[in-house]
Order: structure tokens, then C-alpha cells, then sequence
């Protein structure tokens, strides 16, 4: 195990008018499991390629426990990787795809079957260790991709969108098993995932990229719990944004003015996003801060409804909540919990 | 129909139609096939079963087979069929080196100089056969641009011979035949994950490891389909070893024609297609089932 550490990294690739990456610096601590968070095109992997060794950064030091990498060949950097379509070896079997990594490394063959054996333990998949992958499952390919990453001891283990390609079910249950066994291991992880709740899920440390920079690094509840920009917080289910100002630590939004969140600092103008699932509706005015709405539409969902209210200045906001009774047409008033309030710069 | 022992269908729900195999759609070419390639050639092969004798086109005489003893018994014949072998094995060798090396350019180069690639590969493709033999020649006599260079830079002291030796058949069919090698693996290539040889990498492998252990095994098939091609092309090609081999190339095809058209002594020429028709299937059949052995395990 290994601690990584990019500093200033940047790619630019030929042809293009922006940075896929864009001085990114970042540490993954030994041991840690960290997630590159982001949409598409965002260089969360363009970023994992250049720690992988596939690709060369334009600028920028790659470091591995204070070794410089940066132009050490993927073959040489101890890494193990699974890739977003597996690329299992077609020809080879279950225990020959594993053992390659170890061959490759000069490994003797006793030393070799022992290993195999115990990695192949690891994900349960002992008794197929003579098929060849086409004769498998998409869940059974996945950990033979993951055995073959793990029976090297890697410094760092890289995943590039795993799971992406399986169901929902299977992807749960892949997730709860990567998580097991990571942790088990101690493995130093690099993951990349475009989906909010894998990473949620999985990650010791979440890094979100927009646009090839670092948005915001941080735990999940850091992410998911102080969003500190209106990017962040939309890629974590944030909604209901509205326009506000703030003026020594009071914050003005829809005519109403309340006291700003306690880790927000800002002056001027800023954004407001109400969690929908923080809301409550009633009829009735309640204590503290408050919006009133029309009600324009309640769709019931079973463990909660969703209720679209339209405010006086012609927003409309989404309310996730427990079925309160109330009725399209009718007025309520919009009270939320001290945590579904988030602010952020313009 | 035997209708002795079958319970009367019931009348309500005739029998479905049966579905007329798609087999039936080879017909017109099966029977092309039988007209043109195999009434002919098995004609030709009976032929050489008759005693020989120049000027006789036609069936009568005895069966035999002393023109096969013949074949085999004289050195200046067999030796034909072992050259012939032997320099179609080399060109095929050859062309599997630098196709394959050429197949893996194109896979790795970009989109846009990808064309311009296979193009130029395809060129010698473009150009007559025998414009493109008299090019090789200009390039190989004896005062030709290559001992010419040689001999001005001082590495011979006089020309060497390259025309109308085994060497000049070779240059001269290489180079047409390297692009059906290059495509053909280009095609097993193609459908390679890229990300597969990448994963290789990361798991310690050299660009050697990646060849020897993931590529190759990986385009046998494609690899078997440009062998077969390049062989049987080499095998029975008479135009470059003719001109580029001269009279005495000692290559079957040349050895044919001379039966054929010169010694007008059909029946020893039928023994000599026979040989070289027989020859090609052993090598194209060896190449294919090694093939499938090899890839039988992975391959869907």
C-alpha cells in the first residue's frame, strides 16, 4: 500500500481548446478509499489513466510514498486496475487471467498457484478457476477482474467505472463486496464513478471534478452534507435553488431574511438551495422561518410524496415529504430543517 | 410416405409447412462451382492417369500411374515441388512478418492518418501485375538502382546477382501479398478490446509480453486467414516467378505452363496440377485446424 500525490497535474489533448485536466492536486492517503465524482467529460478519467501510467500529463509531478512516477511506465508502477469494460483476457482461464500480473512480476509457479488460489477465495470464485470468461456472469467476470487487480498487492488498486455496466441489483451488491474486501485489506483504492451514491456509498474521501478542476474534495458527509458549490451541490440530488444576498451573516431570499449557515461565509449576492427532502408543508403558519406557496401538484410516491409549490415570485420549488394531506390549489407554507438550507457564492 | 402404419392426421389442423432450408440459396453457385472448378480440374486429374504423350488431349489409353513415377524419381522433377514449397513458405513467412507489423500501425494509429495508411498498403494492389514485375526489375538487375547504389557507396565491388534468382520471386510476391496479410489481422485486431492490451500493461507486462502473450494468440484467427490466403497466392502465382525468376525459376507454376503450352504433354502437365493442387490443400488444411485447436477454447 502507497500513499499517491498529484501535484499540478494537467493534460491537454491535441486538438482541444481546454484542459481535460486542469492543475489538479490531490493526495490519496494510504489506505484510503478515494472516488473521483463528476459527469462525463469532466477528466475524472483522464485523470486516473495519467495515475495508471496510460497516459502522460503535460505538467505537473506524480508522486508514489514521495517517489516521482510521473514517467515510470504503467508495467512498472505496481499498480492494479479494473477497467470500466473489464478487458479480461479472452483466451486465458479464470486462474491464468489472475496469475498473469504474477507472471508478469517473475513469480514462480508454486508461489504463484497459492496466491491465485487465495485471491480467487477472496472474491468466491474458486470453483470456476478453470473456465474462461465468456462462460461466466457479468457479476462473475467482475470479480475476476478484481481478483486479478488484487492478487499483485498493488500499491494502489484503480477502478474505472466497474460497476457501470451491470444491474442495479448486482452493482449493490458488487458495492457492498468491494467495500468489504478493500477495507478488509487496507488497499490504498483510486475509484471513478459518475454515479453520487456509489461514491457515497463506497468512499473514505470524495474528490468532484467539473470541467477537468478539483470542485471539492472532502468525506461523504462533507459532500453530501455541505455542498460548497452550486455544482457540488446539484451533482448530490440538490434542488430548489433560488437567488439570495447576503449582509453581515443574515440572508435575504423570496422576501424573507433569516440567519445564514453557520460554515457559509459570503457577501453580496449568493445562491440558496433547499434539500427537498428536508422540507414540510402545513397549512398553518408555522414557528421560525417559513415560505408560502401555492400548492400546484402532489404526486404520491409511497414512502413519500412530492409536492410542487409555485412562491409569489413565480419559482417553484419540489418538496419531498410525508403524505401531510394537503391538496393541489390550496396554500402551505414551506418550513425546513437547519441542514436542508445551503448557500453558496453567486 | 409410408402410410401403412401412421395414425390419420387429424383434418382440423394440417400439418405446418416445413421451413425450406436456406441451404437450397447455394445452389446456383454450387452448380457453378461444379461446372467451372470441379468438372474441369477432376477431368484434368484423370488425365494424369493416362500414359503420356505430347500432342494427346483426350482420355484414350490405358490407367496408369508411371507418370507419378516418373515425377518422383527423377531429382529435376521433385526438386521443383520441393523449391516450390520452400520459397512459398519463405514468402509467406516474410509477408506474415511485415504484414503483421504493418496490421499493427494501422490498429494504433489515429482515425484520420488511418486512411491514408491502408491506402498506400493497397497501392501495389493498384498497379499491373507486369508493370509492376518490370518495376522490380529496374530495381534489381544488375545495373540496377539497387546494385547501383551499392556499388557507388562502395559496400560490393560488383553488382550482385538478385535478378532472376529465388530472392527476386520472393521481393516481387511479398510485396503484393503483404496487404491481404495486413488485412486479415487488421480484422482480428479490430476486435480486440483496447483496453485489453492496456490492462496487460498494468499488470507488468513489456510491448513483448503484450505481443507474445495477449496479440498473437488473440489474432490466430486472423493471422490462419491471411497464412491460407498468402500461401495458396504464392503457391500457384506464375507471372512474378516467370519474369522475376526467369526461364529456369524452377517454381511448378512455370513448370506447368511449360507442359501445357510448350511440350504440349498435357497428361505429365495434369500430373503437376494434381501435385500442386494436393500440396496446397495439405498445407491450407494443417494451417486451419491448427488454428482452430489453438483458439478452440476461447473463441464463441
Amino acid at each position: 500500500m502507497a500513499q499517491v500525490t498529484l501535484s499540478r497535474i494537467t493534460k491537454r489533448y491535441p486538438g482541444s481548446e481546454t484542459a481535460a485536466v486542469d492543475d489538479v492536486s490531490l493526495t490519496i492517503p494510504k489506505g484510503s478509499f478515494t472516488t473521483l465524482l463528476g459527469p462525463s467529460g469532466c477528466g475524472k478519467s483522464s485523470t486516473l489513466r495519467i495515475v495508471a501510467g496510460l497516459s502522460r500529463p503535460d505538467y505537473g509531478v506524480l508522486q508514489m510514498d514521495g517517489r516521482d512516477i510521473t514517467h515510470l511506465s504503467a508495467a512498472r508502477r505496481n499498480i492494479g486496475m479494473v477497467f470500466q469494460s473489464l478487458a479480461l483476457f479472452p483466451h486465458m482461464t479464470v486462474a491464468e487471467n489472475v496469475a498473469f500480473g504474477l507472471e508478469m512480476r517473475g513469480i514462480g509457479r508454486s508461489e504463484r498457484e497459492t496466491k491465485v488460489a487465495r485471491a480467487l477465495d477472496i472474491v468466491e470464485l474458486g470453483h470456476l478457476a478453470a473456465r474462461h470468461p465468456h462462460q461466466l456472469s457479468g457479476g462473475q467476470q467482475q470479480r475476476v477482474a478484481l481478483a486479478r487487480a488484487l492478487v499483485v498487492e498493488p500499491s494502489i488498486l484503480i477502478l474505472d467505472e466497474p460497476f457501470s455496466a451491470l444491474d442495479r441489483k448486482l452493482r449493490e451488491t458488487m458495492q457492498i463486496e468491494l467495500y468489504r474486501i478493500t477495507r478488509d485489506l487496507g488497499i490504498t483504492a483510486m475509484f471513478v464513478t459518475h454515479d453520487q451514491e456509489e461514491a457515497l456509498t463506497l468512499s473514505d474521501s470524495i474528490v468532484v471534478m467539473n470541467q477537468g478542476r478539483i470542485e471539492q474534495q472532502g468525506t461523504p458527509r462533507e459532500i453530501y452534507g455541505a455542498p460548497r458549490t452550486r455544482f457540488t451541490a446539484e451533482f448530490m440530488g440538490l434542488s430548489n435553488f433560488l437567488p439570495a444576498r447576503c449582509n453581515n451573516r443574515a440572508l435575504s431570499f423570496e422576501g424573507l431574511t433569516t440567519e445564514m449557515p453557520a460554515a457559509f461565509e459570503a457577501e453580496g449576492n449568493c445562491t440558496v438551495a433547499l434539500r427537498p427532502e428536508g422540507l414540510s408543508l402545513s397549512s398553518t403558519r408555522p414557528e421560525g422561518a417559513a415560505l408560502k406557496g401555492h400548492l400546484a401538484e402532489a404526486i404520491y410516491q409511497g414512502a413519500s410524496t412530492s409536492y410542487t409549490l409555485d412562491l409569489p415570485s413565480g419559482r417553484r420549488i419540489t418538496a419531498r415529504t410525508t403524505d401531510c394531506g394537503l391538496l393541489p390549489g390550496q396554500e402551505a407554507w414551506i418550513a425546513w430543517t437547519p441542514e436542508a438550507l445551503h448557500a453558496f457564492a453567486a | 410416405m409410408a402410410l401403412t402404419d401412421t395414425a390419420p392426421a387429424p383434418r382440423a389442423a394440417p400439418a405446418p409447412r416445413k421451413p425450406v432450408s436456406p441451404a437450397w440459396l447455394t445452389l446456383p453457385g454450387l452448380c457453378f462451382l461444379v461446372f467451372v472448378l470441379l468438372l474441369p480440374v477432376g477431368w484434368l486429374m484423370a488425365l494424369s492417369l493416362k500414359p503420356s504423350m505430347p500432342g494427346a488431349f483426350t482420355m484414350e489409353g490405358d490407367w496408369t500411374i508411371a507418370n507419378y513415377l516418373r515425377f518422383f524419381s527423377q531429382p529435376f522433377y521433385y526438386s521443383t515441388l520441393i523449391k516450390t514449397l520452400w520459397v512459398s513458405a519463405l514468402t509467406t513467412g516474410i509477408t506474415a512478418v511485415l504484414g503483421y507489423a504493418l496490421a499493427l500501425i494501422i490498429w494504433t494509429a489515429s482515425p484520420a492518418k488511418r486512411g491514408w495508411i491502408v491506402l498506400i498498403v493497397l497501392s501495389p494492389l493498384l498497379v499491373s501485375i507486369v508493370a509492376r514485375t518490370y518495376g522490380w526489375m529496374i530495381m534489381l538487375g544488375d545495373r540496377g538502382i539497387l546494385n547501383q547504389a551499392l556499388l557507388a557507396l562502395g559496400v560490393i565491388e560488383e553488382p550482385i546477382q538478385i535478378m532472376y534468382t529465388s530472392a527476386a520471386v520472393i521481393v516481387g510476391l511479398v510485396h503484393v501479398f503483404v496487404p491481404f496479410m495486413a488485412l486479415c489481422v487488421l480484422t482480428s485486431l479490430e476486435k480486440i478490446d483496447p483496453k485489453v492490451p492496456e490492462a496487460a500493461m498494468t499488470f507488468g507486462a513489456s510491448r513483448w509480453a503484450v505481443l507474445r502473450r495477449i496479440l498473437l494468440p488473440l489474432t490466430v484467427p486472423g493471422l490462419a486467414s491471411g497464412l491460407t490466403i498468402v500461401f495458396s497466392l504464392a503457391i500457384s502465382s506464375y507471372v512474378t516467378p516467370a519474369l522475376m525468376g526467369g526461364p529456369r525459376s524452377g517454381m511448378l507454376t512455370t513448370f506447368i505452363y511449360q507442359q501445357f503450352a510448350v511440350t504440349l504433354d498435357w497428361r505429365f502437365g495434369a500430373v503437376l496440377v494434381t501435385l500442386l493442387l494436393a500440396l496446397t490443400l495439405v498445407v491450407l488444411t494443417s494451417i486451419l485446424a491448427l488454428a482452430a485447436r489453438m483458439t478452440a477454447t476461447w473463441s464463441k
